[in-house]
């Protein structure tokens, strides 16, 4: 983030506000009294590992680390103008090799907003809380997000201009630019996740091959081979197509919101720009044999079949000439990968209501991925995700609460035949050479998996529940989720359904500080093709965290002042 | 979840009256409903909560209040502690199909519409029930004359011994979380000073003491109540920066102000 351009941004937010807080206003009513907030709270964890002890130290590991964060806020009010500035300063005790790991301060929503009479326009860092579901809302696309705590997703405060109507009591529309996307911060190095073997050349030092059959009809033998492999270490060459600050990467997004009695309700736009990477392939072709190499192998090869039987001594010549020939010298291999951000249309719509002491919403969304090229193994494609739930407060003086959401989302034309077209997720070694098939190979690879496309339909249960005891002196609580995969690859491996444990109980010493401890419990489970056992699966979006399941100590300390001027 | 400002028990308290010559109770109580109110109403509230242990917790938040054709609306802006300032309660009252409420949460930059919960509920950890917060009609009730006898409280500043005739209060419906109420109605202007509360079983459960008022154009307000549950747990209502009939804008009750 450029540093310079965001504190110009805040500065000239200050200057405009509190010269108005400083002027007199004239009061139309009781409300409208100017108004300084400042707050800071301030979360301090402890992590102990409870799946894997030994598997890496906690001080290396961002989710176990240590940390302490710090947010500090200042929200003024002057009349109609209101500006908002929050910052994160973060400390996380991992990778003592760089400071940055170690200390890091970062602008949230800073913003200035302006609210004449039916109206609101905003410009700055903001934070958009589109969706009525609870925390899992497929239309709240505009921010980018903060993938690394995945019990804690964060959005991320786009720089964004915005502008919201109110024309009746009952409909509020809004309109958000954003002059480029933000990316969002993954838990995982991207580059880390492709393999480097798939850059390097490998050339044979030596090549010996074995006839085992020879048919006399058609002439075509039936060998194996063993090659001596040198490999050479390329370029790592992958490019991130990182856009912040490039304005040829604009976003905009139209939401329409009803209110009425009985239901609330919105329809939503947004022409956007997918969180998720697209890849874009170079591929190269290389000798990886000389023409001699094969020459010499093919004729050892040959006569010795002759002279096993294997071949009769009259075709010897002709099957040596056309082994020669067809034999591929030349492979494919990548030279650079492009991790691109596709175009995304996304429609949505929301609903709210209450039936009887429950809440009811639902919520979905239906991403499009433009496909200019009808390059459907390069583009992620179309899906759509959607989340119905309530929830209900119960008990003595209805003080406990439970909050159930079923989620899911469905993936168009999801490729779930890749280990059946290529055996053990390999190419064909004869067409190693050919770059059609190679490049569509390497396609059908990366594009869902770096798109976080793991299945064609997830169904998902997500359960919260509290339930405060003492006069809410103390308050356990639990939240678990279980999503089930269907429509993938089972030749690859069965999967039996990932999900998080999150049970937890806060003590409030009092309304400043607290003192909570719970536990974040990681799994996913799955058979490999073969195999009876079951195993953690690893490369699953939430299995890949198995190891970070942790138990934590949290002490949390918060305090605000508010100011109001006559 | 549930709310309602407290700004409606404070408009329900102060619509109690009687005649004091005459110890009718109907009579008592149609005069003490027909207390002048204000038609619209803000003011900072301070909510003490004391827990029988000595745990005490302090909630303060803004308050505002109108009467429409359709009913009334509220809204409470909490300002601290700090982990609920900036929550809003928004209610548009609506006689005929029920009132709506919606719920802002700052930290999720989100409005919620929210359900109704249980008229035993508390509101926001006091020792008020949501019925408590409730505007209510007399017709909901069956009264009772008791006796008289004396509360002691503050009028306009000055502490005052009050004569006050005793009513049994009998709710009507089956929701209400009380088999009865007694009300203490002041002699002289048929403010509700006392109200105890007994639960279904008949046991008694908490009272509401005002414990200081003030009259502000021929409306009388409470500024200061004590709520005592024989739990041992109280609740103390402070009232500050109180404003009657300030022409509070119907903007500030929109879903518009809760996003501001």
């Amino acid at each position: 983030m450029r540093i310079q351009q965001l504190l110009t941004i805040v500065m000239a937010g200050i200057l405009v506000v509190f010269t108005a807080y400083g002027a007199t206003s004239e009061k139309d009513d009781a409300s409208s009294a100017n108004e300084m907030k400042i707050y800071q709270k301030s979360t301090a964890y402890f992590f102990v590992p409870i799946a894997d002890l030994v598997h890496e130290s906690s001080l290396s590991n961002y989710l176990r680390a240590p940390k302490l964060f710090n947010k500090f806020g200042v929200e003024v009010t002057a009349a109609e103008v209101k500006f908002v500035s929050h910052w994160n300063v973060d400390l996380v005790l991992q990778g003592f090799d760089n400071i940055s790991n170690i200390v890091s301060a970062s602008a949230q929503d800073n913003f200035i907003a302006w609210n004449p009479r039916g109206s609101r326009l905003g410009l700055g860092f903001q934070t958009y809380a589109w969706g009525k579901a609870d925390g899992l809302n497929p239309t709240a696309v505009i921010n980018p997000m903060d993938f690394r705590m995945p019990t804690d997703l964060k959005k991320v405060p786009a720089l964004s201009a915005s502008y919201t109507a109110y024309p009746a009591p009952w409909l509020s529309i809004d309109a958000v630019y954003l002059p480029f996307k933000q990316e969002s911060i993954l838990p995982y190095s991207i580059a880390e996740k492709i393999p480097r073997s798939v850059f390097n050349k490998y050339t044979a030092t030596s090549l010996s091959l074995y006839i085992t059959n020879f048919d006399m009809g058609t002439g075509s033998v039936g060998m194996t081979s063993q090659q001596t492999l040198q490999e050479a270490a390329m370029t790592n060459d992958i490019e991130n197509k990182a856009f912040a600050f490039d304005l040829n990467n604009p976003v905009g997004a139209l939401r329409a919101n009803f209110f009425f009695g009985p239901v609330d309700f919105s329809f939503m736009y947004a022409y956007d720009i997918d969180q998720f990477y697209t890849t874009s392939l170079s591929l190269e072709q290389y000798a990886a044999l000389t023409q001699a190499m094969v020459d010499a192998a093919v004729e050892s090869a040959v006569d010795d079949a002759v002279a096993r039987g294997v071949i009769p001594g009259a075709a010897s010549a002709a099957t040596k000439a056309g082994l020669k020939a067809s034999i591929p010298k030349d492979v494919c291999r990548i030279s650079a990968i492009d991790l691109m951000r596709a175009r995304a249309h996304r429609f949505g719509a929301d609903m709210k209501t209450t039936i009887g002491p429950s809440g009811v919403w639902a919520e979905v969304c239906y991403s499009l991925t433009e496909d200019p090229g009808n390059t459907s193994s390069r583009i992620r494609n179309p899906y759509i995700d959607w989340t119905i739930g309530f929830d209900l407060s119960y008990g003595p003086d209805d003080l406990w609460y439970i909050n159930v959401q079923y989620t899911g989302s469905f993936v168009q034309n999801y490729d779930d035949r890749f280990y059946t077209d290529y055996a053990n997720g390999l190419p064909d070694p004869l067409q190693a050479s050919n770059t059609s098939y190679m490049a569509n190979y390497y396609y059908r690879a990366f594009t869902q998996k770096f798109g976080n496309q793991y299945e064609g339909l997830t169904h998902g249960i997500v359960v919260k529940a509290n339930w405060p005891l003492f006069n809410d002196a103390l308050v356990p609580s639990i939240a678990a989720s279980y999503f089930f995969p269907m429509i993938y690859d089972t030749k690859e491996k069965t999967r039996y359904g990932r999900g998080i444990i999150m049970p937890e109980i806060k003590w409030n010493i009092n309304d400043a500080l607290s003192l909570s401890l719970g536990a974040n419990i990681y799994f996913a489970f799955k058979k490999d093709a073969g195999s009876s056992k079951l195993a953690i699966d690893r490369n699953d979006p939430i299995g890949m965290f198995y190891d970070d399941s942790s138990a934590y100590l949290r002490f949390t300390y918060a305090w605000n002042i508010v100011r109001q001027s006559e | 979840m549930k709310t309602r400002m407290y700004s409606a028990l404070i408009a329900s308290l102060a619509s109690v009256s009687i005649a004091f010559a005459a110890p009718n109770a109907d009579e008592i109580m149609t005069r003490s409903y027909g207390l002048a109110k204000a038609d619209d109403m803000a003011s900072t509230m301070t909510m003490t909560l004391k827990q029988a242990n000595g745990a005490t917790k302090v909630r303060k938040l803004r308050t505002f209040m109108k009467k429409t054709a359709a009913g009334t609306d509220s809204l409470a802006e909490f300002i601290s502690p700090a982990d609920i300032a900036g929550t809003k309660f928004l209610t548009i009252g609506n006689k005929v199909e029920g009132d709506s409420q919606r719920l802002y949460m700052p930290a999720l930059g989100k409005i919620r519409k929210i359900a109704s919960s249980g008229k035993g509920g508390k509101f926001m950890g006091s020792e008020l029930s949501y019925y408590d917060m409730e505007e209510h009609s007399l017709s909901e009730f069956k009264f009772s004359y008791v006796r008289t006898n004396v509360v002691q409280s503050v009028r306009n500043g000055k502490a005052v011994s009050i004569p006050c005739h005793i009513i049994t209060s009998v709710p009507q419906k089956p929701e209400a979380p009380y088999a009865k109420m007694t009300v203490w109605v002041a002699a002289d202007d048929f403010f509700v000073y006392r109200t105890e509360m007994f639960d279904k079983s008949g046991a008694a459960e908490k009272t509401v003491t005002v414990n200081e008022t003030l009259t502000t154009n021929g409306v009388i307000v409470a500024v200061r109540t004590s709520v005592e549950s024989v739990s041992g747990n109280s609740t103390l209502i402070q009232s500050e920066k109180m404003q009657l009939n300030a022409g509070i804008s119907p903007d500030i009750f929109s879903i518009k102000n809760l996003e501001k």
